[in-house]
Order: structure tokens, then C-alpha cells, then sequence
């Protein structure tokens, strides 16, 4: 039986059903702070609870940053970066601070070079990918180069039957190359604000593009000490 | 072998069939054997009683009368006891030379059996009788030097992790319930069901607290950290949760490494389908070894969870390390 990969997070993995075959890809969008990388936390959680090697690729925060979130929502990065079961790749900081270092104004093919050879790494075990966030690799470049580079990407995650999961911070891309590359994507969660300006409430909705299938469900969330993002319709059966 | 040595050998052999009975009864272990000895300790002193005659009531003094009857009965050899007050503690030397238990204490460590030292015991029994206050014993034995060196002190709190008195069972003190896996599964179905986000979470925060509490009640037995630890976790075998093996114990750099076989959470989470796909499961085990290493080490600890049954694995694996790392 082929494996199916969830996001850990219930309410979220009742729409995804059956799962995600591995080689799907996950766009997470959303305003700043709205909680995506609390989202790719779990996510990582979750195939380290599965035995997958996973790929967190750090680019709006350093990886020592990434770790303390990793903590704060329940998992030790530590036991799982000895046995090379998580890997952090660094396209943060100014000066290498990991074995996989990118400097974000470098071209986007030295950067598909680094993801490659960190892949090939890990070969021959289930692999989830994390890029938090994509829009800050891709900030500032030519439409054509993004949308070049994201469909090249993305086709070569899917035949190596990557689970990769992008962040995308609103409106830093441009318009059309957002939506075009929103179509390469099986799955879509928009994260966003909801209710009034006096009492705002986090809500996501998930969009399975690929199937056909939308779920417009509107699911409220709350971000909880030591687990991370809890719907709470799910709280309340 | 005269009429003598083999009734000795035959008392080695009850003890040593005592303690694997208790080994493998579900929540035996050394509790047991100990609660079997002094009822034995008791039934012997009501006879001999008119011959018991102390000094004082002092712990020494109660236990060198003891021994005396024992001796005049030619049991022991009072010579080879000594007796020191260190405190509220009494210090126990017993030469292992001509020890008619010999081949029980050193048979029951060879083969991993839970054992007791049925004089140490002896001498507890009777001090706490005589002074209407419980005891307790630890115990050093030094295979290599010749003597065994134990302490009877107060139990204060200390009460050991597992109990039956009555109708009531109790482990560290507090009343506990025996459940089927059955039932406690469904529990945990239910759980699931409302809130299956919040379980892991749930197992790990309520075994983290439970632990700390049994932790601390066996916590003045036993000075040295390893051994304290690997008695926890022995009881918690005993209570058919899940076997543990120490693999790795470093408390210079504060990390360990356990190995967990027979794993009831990764048995419940495959039978009553506690996840979506498999999974680790074992976040009871988790928060305990946490709980246990946090108090050992005085700082806190994390455990995570690297190969699980659940998983196919042949045993679960568990890293303990500091958190702050």
C-alpha cells in the first residue's frame, strides 16, 4: 500500500481524506504572523512521528529560531538531526551557520543545486520538504525567472515523490506570477484573519486544486502551547 | 551434604522460586518477596519471643537481641553482624562468608530475579514492629569485598511504588485501578474522537506528572541516580506497561538512550486506530522518562521517541536530553 502523508493537524487532515500520496505539493498562504510556520512545525512533527526524513529550509527565520519553535510546540530537533532524520538548511543568515547554506541573492539555480544535493542525501527514504518561506527566496526577481524555476522545481519533487510543503507570505510575490504558480500546487491552505478588526480570529481553509475538489469550509483555529494550530471546531466534536 | 546443607539449599530454592514467581506474575517483583519474608519473620518471632530481650529500643539494640536468638538457635553466627546508629539510619554490615543465603543472593542477581536480603529484611521487620514505625532497607552488596552493607532507616514517605493492602492497590501511595488494555483503549478512543489533536499531549503531561510523584517517593531509597531509575523501571515493567533496558546512561553529558519492548500504547494505538497512519505512539513512555530523568539529573529534561512498535520496530527507542540544548 502506498504511504499517504497528513499534516498532523486534525480538521485539516479530515479534509485531505485519504492522505497525500507522496510527490504532492502543499502551498501554505497567508499574512505575516498568521501562523504558517507554527503550521510547517507540525508538519515536520508529523513525518518525524512517520520515520520520514525531513527538509526545513530556512529562509525568513535562522534555523536556531526554527528550532526553539520546533520545541515550543513539542518536538526536540536535536535526537533527530544526529540520525540525520531532519536536515536544516539555512537561507537565512549572512554567514554560513549550517552544512547547507544558500545566501538569498544568489541565483535561484544554485539554490535548486543545494536542494538537489541535499535531497540526493537523504535518497531512498520518504522526504517532506520545508521552504518557510518561498516568497522570500523568490523576492525581488523577474516573473519569468520564478515561474521558470517554481514549475522546474516542483515537476522534480513530484517524480522524486517529495512531500513538499512551500510558505507563501501574501502579496510579497507578484500577482501573476502567484497565481500561475498557484495552479502547480495539489493542495492549498489559506491561513488568514477572520472576524472584526476588535475581536480577530485566525481561520484557514484547505483547497484540494489538483482533485477537483475544493473544501470552502471556513475552519477557526487557535495556536495552543506544546501542540500548534487546533481547530477548534475539532475541539468541539 | 549432610541433613543441614541441604535444608539451606532447600531455603535458597524457595527464595529463589519465590522471585521468579514474583517475576512473572503481573505486578510482582522484590515488593512481594519482602512482604513474604516478613510475614515468615513475623511468625518466627512470635515463637522465639520469650527469648528476645533487648537492651533498649534503640534500632541497634533490637536488632543485635534479635540476632542473638537466632544464634543461640545456631541460624546465624552473631559474630558476623555488626551494628552502627548513623543518625535516625542504622548502619547493617553482614560478612557474605558462611551466609546461608549465598547461593540465593548471588543466583537471583545472575539471573536478573528480583531479590531481597532475607536478613537485612529480618532485622527491618523486627525494628519496626518494636518501635510501631516502618522501616525501610537499602542495600550495597559487593560481590568482591566480603561483607554486604545495608541501611534501615525511617520510610517516611517512601512507600514502595506498588502495594496491595486489602481491597485497595496502591502504586506510589496513591489507590490505583487495574483496566483492561480493552477498556483503557476505548478510553482513549473516546479521547481521540473529541480531540485527537490534544492525546499525544495529554498522555505525555499526565505520565510527566505521575512520574514525578513516583520519582520522589522512591527518590530518598536509593543515593545513586542509575539505580533508582533502573527500579522505577522495573516496577513499571511489572506493571506490564512496557519492558524498559537502559542502553545508554551518560550523567556527565546528561543523555540516555532506553530501549522499550512490549509496548501496551503502540499495541492500543494499532488496535483501536489511534492515528491516521502509523505513527509513534509512545508518548506515555515519553513523558515518563522525562519526568524521571528531570528529577534525577535536576534539570529539565526531554524525551523523544526514534523507533516504535508501532512502527514494525522490534522495540521502541527513547533519547533523553536536556532541553535547553
Amino acid at each position: 500500500m502506498q504511504k499517504s502523508g497528513y499534516f498532523g493537524i486534525s480538521g485539516v487532515d479530515k479534509i485531505i481524506g485519504e492522505g497525500m500520496a507522496y510527490g504532492s505539493q502543499i502551498m501554505i498562504r497567508g499574512d505575516s504572523g498568521v501562523g504558517k510556520t507554527v503550521l510547517a512545525a507540525q508538519f515536520i512533527k508529523e513525518g518525524l512521528g512517520c520515520k520520514d526524513t525531513c527538509i526545513y529550509v530556512c529562509c525568513d527565520e535562522s534555523p536556531h529560531a526554527v528550532r526553539q519553535t520546533l520545541k515550543q510546540y513539542g518536538l526536540h530537533p536535536l535526537p533527530f538531526e544526529e540520525t540525520d532524520r531532519l536536515v536544516f538548511v539555512d537561507a537565512y543568515s549572512l554567514e554560513p551557520t549550517e552544512k547547507y547554506h544558500f545566501a538569498g541573492d544568489d541565483p535561484l539555480e544554485k539554490y535548486l543545486a543545494l536542494e538537489n544535493r541535499v535531497i540526493k542525501a537523504a535518497a531512498g527514504k520518504p522526504l517532506r520538504l520545508v521552504v518557510d518561506s518561498l516568497s522570500t527566496l523568490l523576492l525581488g526577481r523577474d516573473s519569468q525567472e520564478i515561474l521558470e524555476f517554481h514549475r522546474y522545481r516542483l515537476k522534480l519533487r513530484k517524480k522524486e515523490d517529495i512531500l513538499t510543503m512551500d510558505l507563501i507570505v501574501d502579496e510579497v510575490i507578484d500577482d501573476t506570477a502567484f497565481k500561475v504558480s498557484s495552479h502547480l500546487y495539489d493542495v492549498i491552505v489559506k491561513m488568514y484573519y477572520a472576524g472584526s478588526p476588535e475581536r480577530p480570529m485566525r481561520a484557514l481553509h484547505v483547497g484540494k486544486l489538483k482533485s477537483g475538489k475544493f473544501d470552502s469550509s471556513q475552519l477557526f483555529y487557535t495556536i495552543a502551547d506544546k501542540i500548534g494550530v487546533v481547530i477548534i471546531q475539532e475541539l468541539w466534536g | 551434604m549432610s541433613n543441614t546443607d541441604f535444608l539451606y539449599a532447600m531455603l535458597n530454592n524457595i527464595y529463589l522460586g519465590m522471585s521468579q514467581v514474583t517475576s512473572q506474575v503481573p505486578m510482582g517483583g522484590d515488593y512481594w518477596i519482602e512482604l513474604s519474608t516478613e510475614m515468615m519473620v513475623e511468625r518466627m518471632f512470635r515463637k522465639f519471643r520469650h527469648l528476645f530481650t533487648p537492651a533498649s529500643k534503640r534500632p541497634a539494640d533490637i536488632c543485635r537481641a534479635w540476632i542473638d536468638v537466632m544464634d543461640a538457635q545456631g541460624f546465624v553466627n552473631k559474630h558476623h553482624y555488626r551494628f552502627q546508629e548513623e543518625g535516625d539510619r542504622l548502619r547493617v554490615e553482614i560478612q557474605r562468608q558462611g551466609c546461608i543465603y549465598l547461593e540465593y543472593c548471588t543466583t537471583a542477581r545472575e539471573e536478573g530475579l528480583p531479590f531481597v536480603c532475607p536478613r537485612m529484611v529480618s532485622c527491618k521487620w523486627v525494628v519496626s514492629h518494636l518501635t510501631d514505625q516502618p522501616y525501610q532497607v537499602e542495600m550495597t552488596i559487593n560481590s568482591e569485598g566480603n561483607s554486604s552493607i545495608g541501611y534501615i532507616s525511617p520510610a517516611g514517605l517512601a512507600d514502595n511504588i506498588l502495594a496491595r493492602k486489602g481491597d485497595r492497590i496502591t502504586i506510589a501511595g496513591e489507590r490505583a485501578v487495574v483496566v483492561s488494555t480493552n477498556t483503557y483503549g476505548y478510553l482513549l478512543k473516546a479521547i481521540y474522537q473529541y480531540a485527537p489533536q490534544i492525546l499525544p499531549q495529554v498522555l505525555y503531561q499526565s505520565s510527566y506528572s505521575a512520574s514525578l510523584v513516583e520519582y520522589d517517593r522512591v527518590d530518598p531509597r536509593y543515593p545513586d541516580k542509575r539505580e533508582l531509575i533502573e527500579w522505577l523501571l522495573q516496577h513499571t515493567n511489572y506493571l506490564g506497561v512496557i519492558r524498559y533496558e537502559i542502553v545508554e546512561f551518560d550523567e556527565i553529558n546528561k543523555r540516555a538512550r532506553i530501549r522499550g519492548y512490549g509496548s501496551y500504547m503502540a499495541e492500543m494505538f494499532l488496535k483501536h486506530n489511534l492515528f491516521l497512519t502509523p505513527h509513534m505512539t509512545c508518548d506515555s513512555a515519553r513523558g515518563r522518562l522525562a519526568a524521571y530523568f528531570s528529577r534525577a539529573w535536576n534539570m529539565e529534561m526531554e524525551c523523544e521517541e526514534m523507533e516504535c512498535e508501532a512502527l514494525g520496530n522490534s522495540c521502541c527507542e527513547f533519547v533523553v536530553l536536556p532541553k535547553h540544548l
